[in-house]
């Protein structure tokens, strides 16, 4: 451990230093070009095939070989400390979105898939420090290796940790393990927006009427909810779940600042919480609205009342046709 | 034994014999981890401050906290003695980021922030993503992948050693490297090259 590089020298066989020599001598543009194409390789996350590539350069394999040898290495070793490679199985693992029950994610332990979208999968989770259930968020891979794409997911998820309101799902933690980004949420039992616009749909058919007699099987609690025109947030246990302000409590005011230049600062993100579901739909939906249109003074000053602005798109999609929905009322 | 392995039953060995009250022995097991520290100190410098600080300054100071404090250290593994010693560390580097940029007060923010980064490459080194059917020994292997590089490093011709770091851990572009080493893109381009070769070769001596 403690050979000095000179040490090292001396009891390094000759043929080293020949090659170093031959190496330096020749300046070979061609094995540059080679080691670099194979570090993009390496780079952009895929493991190439060595010896194939090898064999593409018969005539300076030795050489080549070598700085692959140091390659490779710094790339494994050095991307732990600095920037983290997953090793194969689990990226591939991340890669195709699927991570086994009972891995470890940062401080989580994956219990079940819940549903997964265009941003990620949603996995309910269990951590064992703190002995509670966790929505784990997952980032997909190739997500991750975008820059502009993280720095939107960090952006809106430290929005949403600022946020502290009954109705809005809390952001626990964000976490990067490797090259797997997630950020963890407090896991909310409760009833799927498709079962609820079922259940509401099943109402409308049996009276006609919003308020419908109860010849149908009785409505959920959301189903209710939504039929009177406040969406209420769904208790269960310690859970909450929810979308809008409920009467008596206003919603958040004031959406965190996040821009850290003017060209951002009318990115507004909305956290949309839902309703988490037990077959298949995402726990929250985040939406940014980017206002490119000039804002009323108020608003600027971050006074803005996400009543107003609150975007319904998703939600009032799936329930438009059901009945319409009073939310935005002020 | 591959050197990995050495190292780690090494290490452990040398905690008891440490914690039993043996100076040298805590001097060595110091000693064997000043090229990691100094490589994630130096990692990290890069990311906070503009200015060249010296990181082995930083080990040093970190060394003489870990010596003060080594009485409160329980732990038995290796694992457990690189994150004391990280933990240390981020310390002193909050410090010294909290120094440079000429603020007195504590900002909690910075603290908070060096050690989730120091924390997230501890993470990364104490297994990524770890599968239920990886071994404590598989991971610890990984994990030493990352104390054996700074080791290989300290081993090579500064020059070497710089290139490597700037371009590779650091991931500048050759011009911006060949301008903090003041050479010519071609003259990095070459030491690049005969850096990973040596690097391959000390490699292929340890096994």
């Amino acid at each position: 451990m403690k050979a000095s590089f000179d040490d090292y020298q001396r009891s390094t066989p000759r043929v080293s230093s020949v090659a170093d020599q031959s190496l330096a001598e020749r300046q070979d543009p061609q094995i540059a070009r080679a080691v670099e194409e194979y570090r993009a390789l390496l780079k952009g996350g895929s493991m190439p095939d060595r010896e194939a590539f090898l064999a593409r350069y018969p005539a300076i394999a030795t050489a080549l070989a070598e700085c692959l040898d140091g390659l490779e290495f710094l790339h494994q070793a050095g991307g732990q400390l600095n920037q983290p490679v997953l090793e194969h199985p689990a990226r591939a693992a991340a890669a195709s979105g699927q991570i086994a029950p009972d891995s470890l994610l940062g401080d989580y332990r994956i219990v079940r898939e819940i549903g997964r979208g265009g941003m990620g999968v949603v996995y309910e989770a269990e951590q064992p420090s703190l002995g509670r259930r966790v929505a784990l968020k997952v980032l997909p891979v190739e997500a991750a290796r975008d820059a502009k794409l993280l720095a939107r997911f960090r952006r809106e998820s430290q929005a949403a940790a600022q946020l502290h309101h009954s109705n809005i799902v809390p952001v626990f933690e964000v976490g990067q393990q490797a090259e797997v980004v997630f950020y963890a949420m407090q896991y909310i039992q409760g009833q799927s927006l498709d079962a609820v616009v079922q259940d509401l749909q099943r109402l409308r058919a049996v009276s006609g009427s919003p308020a419908g007699k109860p010849a149908a099987p009785a409505p959920s609690a959301v189903a209710r909810s939504l039929l009177t025109g406040v969406f209420e947030p769904v208790r269960s246990g310690e859970s909450t779940a929810g979308a809008e302000a409920q009467a008596g409590e206003p919603p958040p005011r004031g959406m965190p600042r996040l821009a850290r230049n003017s060209s951002q600062s009318r990115d507004l993100l909305i956290a949309w919480p839902l309703v988490l579901t037990a077959n298949g739909w995402p726990a929250l939906f985040f939406r940014r609205a980017r206002l490119r249109f000039g804002m009323p003074r108020r608003a600027r000053n971050s006074s803005l009342s996400t009543r107003a602005l609150l975007p319904i798109g998703w939600l009032s999609a799936q329930t438009a046709s059901v009945w319409p929905l009073r939310m935005t009322k002020r | 034994m591959p050197m990995s392995n050495r190292l780690r039953s090494d290490t452990e060995q040398l905690l008891q014999q440490a914690q039993a009250g043996d100076a040298p022995a805590l001097g060595q097991l110091l000693e064997n981890y000043r090229h990691y520290l100094a490589l994630l100190a130096r990692l990290q410098i890069g990311r906070w401050l503009q200015s060249k600080v010296d990181a082995a300054d930083l080990v040093q100071e970190t060394f003489l906290e870990a010596h003060r404090d080594f009485p409160q250290f329980q732990g038995a593994t290796e694992a457990e003695w690189v994150h004391w010693l990280r933990q240390l560390l981020a310390r002193n580097l909050a410090d010294l980021v909290r120094c440079y940029r000429g603020s007195q007060r504590r900002d909690v923010r910075l603290e908070r922030q060096l050690a989730a980064e120091l924390d997230q490459s501890s993470r990364v080194l104490d297994g990524a993503l770890v599968a239920k059917q990886s071994s404590p020994s598989q991971q610890a292997a990984r994990h030493e992948q990352a104390v054996l590089l700074a080791e290989m490093l300290g081993r090579l011709p500064e020059a070497y050693r710089e290139v490597l770091i700037l371009h590779q851990l650091q991931d500048l572009s050759f011009p911006e490297v060949a301008r903090q080493m003041g050479r010519s893109v071609d003259s990095v381009k070459n030491l690049w090259l005969r850096a990973l070769a040596r690097l391959g070769r000390l490699l292929g001596d340890v096994g």
